[in-house]
């Protein structure tokens, strides 16, 4: 039981001991490393003596300078591919909103011409389009009753 | 010039130009490559490739990544010529270490994608000898460039986020200003400052772990 408690004694001493270093220290062995621990002149430079680098760069950029124009021949190709399906698309679009554009100026026309038309219509119709909203259940059995006196005399 | 330069300029129906001198400044030899001097590009990889593998020699301890990045570097230069701006701006000198500097970013950031590359903990040896360290009082003199001191250091940065570790390693290895910092990583000068802090404040808890 005493050996127990010992080593949990030593186990908190020990977090203690680690949390009291402090940070100057910590931060001044950190630097130390940073500091040694980098490539000296020697090795850095012997690291770009090959002979070969240049020739490898050159490969590299050969390559590089392939892909990309390989990568805009894709897209003239593509450009060029759907040149035809494009136009064609313009061109429905241009017919479209032309079509769109008498058909809403014709229907300014069709509009005055209905309220000329609406003028000669029934009661009930006049009721219908004129006040552009539904007409209440008051309203339809007012024209119906309407209808119905004008249509009295007739019989 | 290489073979295969000489042919693609022949291919190309480019009249061959005589070499560049070698006295002429960086500004001059970006245009002459412009104007498609293919020997003024090489002339400004044989000036610069040193200065280039230096700053990548911060980042990264393997030869292999070193040339790698000097290689990616350069290319990026080759199609960003037409960007520089010349001499109003930054020095080409100051416009290629932007360019390896951020292609070092790239890197790490890559690396900490990397599902192979797990945080691997410190060996015994490794752990005494920063028990040690860090119970020394003052500084080192000269900390030995050892394996020991690389792999630990590998370790204990590989626990930071790239963006700390560009910053820590900028600073102590590179020893440069926050200033300087937020110029070549087009960050400001806040930013750095705050990253500067956090970073620190994460390789104290990383030093911590292991004590």
């Amino acid at each position: 039981m005493l050996r127990k408690d010992r080593r949990k004694l030593d186990q908190q001493l020990d977090r203690l001991s680690r949390s009291l270093v402090p940070d100057e220290r910590l931060d001044r062995v950190g630097r130390e490393l940073i500091r040694a621990s980098r490539m000296s002149d020697q090795e850095a430079e012997a690291a770009v003596s090959s002979p070969f680098l240049y020739p490898r760069l050159r490969a590299r950029i050969a390559a590089e300078r392939e892909l990309q124009s390989r990568t805009s021949d894709i897209w003239l190709a593509l450009l060029r591919t759907a040149r035809r399906p494009l136009t064609g698309m313009v061109l429905t679009t241009i017919v479209a909103a032309l079509l769109l554009w008498s058909a809403s100026t014709n229907g300014i026309a069709a509009n005055n011409d209905d309220d000329a038309f609406i003028a000669r219509e029934t009661s009930l119709d006049r009721i219908v389009f004129t006040n552009g909203s539904s007409p209440t259940s008051d309203d339809v059995l007012g024209a119906l009753l309407d209808q119905t006196d004008s249509d009295a005399p007739k019989r | 010039m290489d073979k295969t330069t000489d042919t693609a300029d022949l291919a190309a129906g480019e009249p061959m130009s005589s070499p560049p001198a070698p006295d002429q400044s960086d500004d001059a030899l970006v245009g002459a490559v412009l104007a498609g001097d293919e020997a003024a590009f090489k002339l400004l990889f044989e000036r610069h490739r040193r200065r280039l593998a230096h700053i990548a020699g911060h980042f990264f301890r393997r030869r292999e990544q070193v040339e790698e990045i000097v290689q990616e570097s350069f290319a990026k230069v080759y199609f960003s010529l037409g960007d520089y701006k010349g001499a109003h701006e930054a020095s080409f000198i100051t416009w290629i270490s932007r360019i390896t500097v951020n292609a070092c970013y790239d890197e790490l950031r890559r690396a900490r994608r990397r599902p192979e590359s797990p945080i691997s903990d410190l060996t015994q040896d490794e752990i005494s000898w920063l028990d040690s360290r860090l119970h020394a009082e003052g500084p080192a003199a000269d900390l030995e460039n050892t394996a020991l001191v690389r792999d630990l250091t590998e370790k204990l940065l590989a626990r930071l986020g790239p963006e700390d570790r560009m910053v820590l390693t900028l600073l102590n290895a590179e020893d440069l200003s926050a200033a300087e910092i937020a110029r070549l990583m087009g960050w400001s000068v806040a930013k750095v400052k705050v990253r500067a802090h956090r970073a620190r404040a994460a390789l104290r808890r990383a030093l911590r772990k292991y004590l």
